[in-house]
């Protein structure tokens, strides 16, 4: 009789506990979505003052941190790659700020140190008619030559083929690969690529991504009267003074007008970079 | 009440009292967890990995316990078919030969004994077959060397050049002190002979017992190392039109861009203090930070985390990682590589150099200095400068007629520029 005495005290002592964490939980929940009402309101105040408005379907992204990544070059990767894009006979120079150049008999490609790739090649293949015999024959030709990306996702536009892809699940905004091809049989490429799986030391925290800093921080730099459309995480690909690649966390914000770059840490538009 | 009903009530109460308990863990743990700030949390954190996972964080990256090497080697060679292949001071060449030859120097630095060893010894194993070498600006701890090759070497012997005899399946430490180090190794043959396949290098030979230099001394054939003579001028940190610079700088030592400074010396230096540290500016370059003991605001590792050599890695990469922020702020087109390490008890000094293009540029004092107590940052001194290629070049005294000219009282040999007249001239100096 005595145990079940206590069972009921516990009981009601849990229940209390209980629900006080959960209206504490809910209190916070409660006070987050008030703070994302306050906050949006308020951004929109602002932007307004910057002569600068929302899109109705925009939805601000929830902020994220994401650790500064960095990536060793790998010339054996990109000799393999130009070796299946100019065929045999190819020759590789090294210019002195690490620009290699391969050139061959069907064509010639240029890997600069930054990663921006530029070259031109025969590809073998007759001309694409349209749209998607372009999108066809790229896919064919970057699978072939070892231009692959994580979640790759292409666009085109007339014979023009952009491939752009992840790293480390986040999207890299300046880093894509064209493919343009003309009647002649011939095939442009350019664009700024990286191979491998990037890293980060196990004492890098991470950068915070604030959604609203870096919206705020792009109105203030930008021309009146644009219509802000959506704005995305990610990364951009840069070389530090170590000529080392670095994979550095990057706002996207998508306007009526363009795409802009705004630095998550700097919290300031990419252009306006010293 | 009857017997069964009782039952039926008790089982239910114990039913609720684990479901309660279960819930006050859960409600516990969620409420700890929204309280958490994950952007304060490092990478190898769990937590941070499944809240990366479980959010659209970034996922699928390696995380390295030390990340880039902190020094540049000096030098770099591998014998393929009897000729010896060598790439020297020239930041793109070292960086392309270093990505051939790395999977080897992490064979050959797998862990051994040293022993000390005759020089005959090493000449000797030079002429006996392949060799791969290794040089560095200054004398590096052979752990640490062996931790960015991918390697892995328990030694307290700090190494400026390491070399590999394939034909004697032996690796020779050579140390600051001049002193040779062996110890049997053996490198797989295919890893041999992938790194002799796309290594890429002009030829030279060993200067061996025929110079009063080192026996393992690189003398290039045609060698012609011609290079911009530098003009030095201080860094624009504290100019408001230096965009993010002085900014970028003060994250490096954990300051926010809203401390408020005073200045000293008619506004030639900006001082920064926060309760355990100082950080001074200097409109010259010269920055300085001094923490009081181990309340730094800047620590490699906490108490107790890290110790031996994931403690000195920490440090590095640490003081890696400041210099390079440092470097960006001033814009200055050079980079740091570490030159010495001393290690004393709780205490650890990290001493780096200023390179311009893989060519050291040495000054009256040293360009970085780093201290740690017990992970802490404790003093830092960095003189940061930009430098300016002129046109002119010099063309510096190749090293077989170096080698040539040596007393023997000095037996090794170094390319680095040194201030003259208020430029800096390359030159080869006899160390």
């Amino acid at each position: 009789m005595q145990w079940d005495k206590v069972k009921n005290i516990l009981i009601v002592i849990l229940l209390a506990v209980n629900l006080f964490l959960l209206s504490n939980l809910g209190a916070k929940a409660w006070q987050s979505k008030r703070h994302a009402e306050e906050l949006d309101d308020n951004l929109r105040a602002l932007l307004a003052g910057y002569e600068q408005t929302l899109d109705e379907d925009f939805r601000l992204p929830q902020d994220k941190v994401l650790p500064l990544l960095s990536l060793d070059r790998s010339r054996a990767d990109e000799e393999a790659a130009a070796g299946a894009m100019l065929g045999g006979g190819m020759t590789r120079t090294e210019q002195e700020d690490g620009t290699v150049f391969f050139e061959s008999e069907t064509g010639s490609l240029e890997w600069g140190a930054d990663g921006v790739v530029r070259g031109r090649c025969e590809t073998g293949q007759p001309a694409p008619a349209n749209e998607n015999a372009a999108l066809r024959l790229a896919r064919t030709l970057l699978t072939r030559w070892g231009l692959q990306a994580e979640d790759a996702a292409y666009t085109t536009d007339g014979l023009s083929v952009t491939m752009t892809g992840t790293i480390a699940g986040q999207p890299v905004h300046n880093r894509l690969l064209t493919l343009r091809f003309d009647q002649a049989g011939l095939a442009e490429l350019s664009g700024l690529w990286t191979f491998g799986t990037p890293y980060t030391t196990a004492r890098e925290s991470g950068v915070s991504c604030v959604a609203s800093d870096a919206l705020l921080a792009f109105a203030a730099n930008a021309e009146p009267g644009g219509k802000i459309l959506s704005m995305t995480a990610g990364y951009r690909l840069q070389s530090d003074s170590s000529r080392r690649l670095q994979f550095t966390p990057t706002w996207k914000i998508t306007t009526d007008s363009g795409e802009y770059l705004v630095d998550c840490a700097k919290k300031m538009p990419v252009t306006q970079e010293n | 009440m009857s017997g069964a009903g009782r039952s039926v009530k008790n089982t239910a109460k114990n039913v609720s009292l684990l479901v309660l308990v279960a819930l006050l863990g859960l409600l516990c743990a969620a409420n700890w967890l929204t309280g958490l700030n994950i952007a304060q949390m490092p990478g190898d954190s769990p937590l941070r990995q499944a809240h990366d996972r479980l959010f659209g964080g970034a996922v699928g990256y390696e995380l390295r316990s030390s990340g880039v090497a902190a020094a540049e080697p000096a030098q770099l060679a591998l014998s393929a078919d009897g000729q010896l292949y060598g790439v020297q001071y020239n930041l793109t060449e070292i960086d392309a030969g270093l990505e051939t030859v790395r999977g080897l120097w992490a064979e050959a630095l797998s862990g051994g004994v040293l022993a000390e060893a005759a020089e005959d010894e090493l000449n000797a194993a030079l002429r006996a077959g392949d060799c791969a070498v290794l040089r560095y600006h200054g004398a590096i701890p052979l752990g640490v060397i062996a931790n960015w090759m991918g390697g892995a070497w328990q030694s307290e012997l700090a190494a400026e050049t390491l070399v590999y005899a394939a034909g004697a399946e032996q690796l020779f430490v050579r140390t600051e002190t001049g002193a040779v180090y062996a110890a049997p190794v053996k490198v797989s043959q295919g890893t041999l002979e992938a790194a002799q396949k796309s290594f890429r290098g002009l030829t030279c030979k060993f200067a061996g017992g025929a110079y009063a230099v080192f026996p393992e001394t690189l003398l290039f054939d045609s060698e012609t190392l011609s290079l911009p003579l530098l003009t030095a001028e201080a860094p624009a940190l504290l100019d408001p039109q230096s965009g993010t610079g002085l900014e970028t700088l003060l994250g490096a030592f954990k300051y926010t861009p809203y401390a408020r400074p005073y200045s000293e010396s008619g506004g030639q230096v900006r001082v920064y203090v926060d309760d355990v540290s100082t950080l001074r500016i200097g409109a010259s370059g010269l920055i300085q930070y001094a923490a009081a003991g181990s309340d730094s605001t800047v620590r490699a590792y906490d108490e107790g985390e890290a110790s031996g050599s994931a403690a000195l890695d920490a440090q590095l990469d640490c003081a890696r990682l400041i210099l390079d922020a440092a470097l960006r702020a001033a814009e200055t087109d050079t980079h740091a590589s570490l030159y010495a390490v001393q290690q004393d008890g709780d205490r650890t000094t990290l001493v780096f150099l200023q390179m311009y293009g893989g060519v050291p540029i040495l000054g009256d004092s040293d360009f970085a200095t780093f201290v740690f107590r017990d992970g802490a940052l404790s003093s830092a001194t960095i003189r940061l400068q930009r430098f300016r290629a002129g046109e002119i070049k010099r063309t510096v005294l190749p090293a077989r007629q170096a080698a040539a000219g040596a007393d023997g009282t000095k037996r090794d040999l170094m390319v680095a520029y040194r201030a003259e007249e208020n430029r800096y001239v390359p030159g080869r100096f006899y160390l």
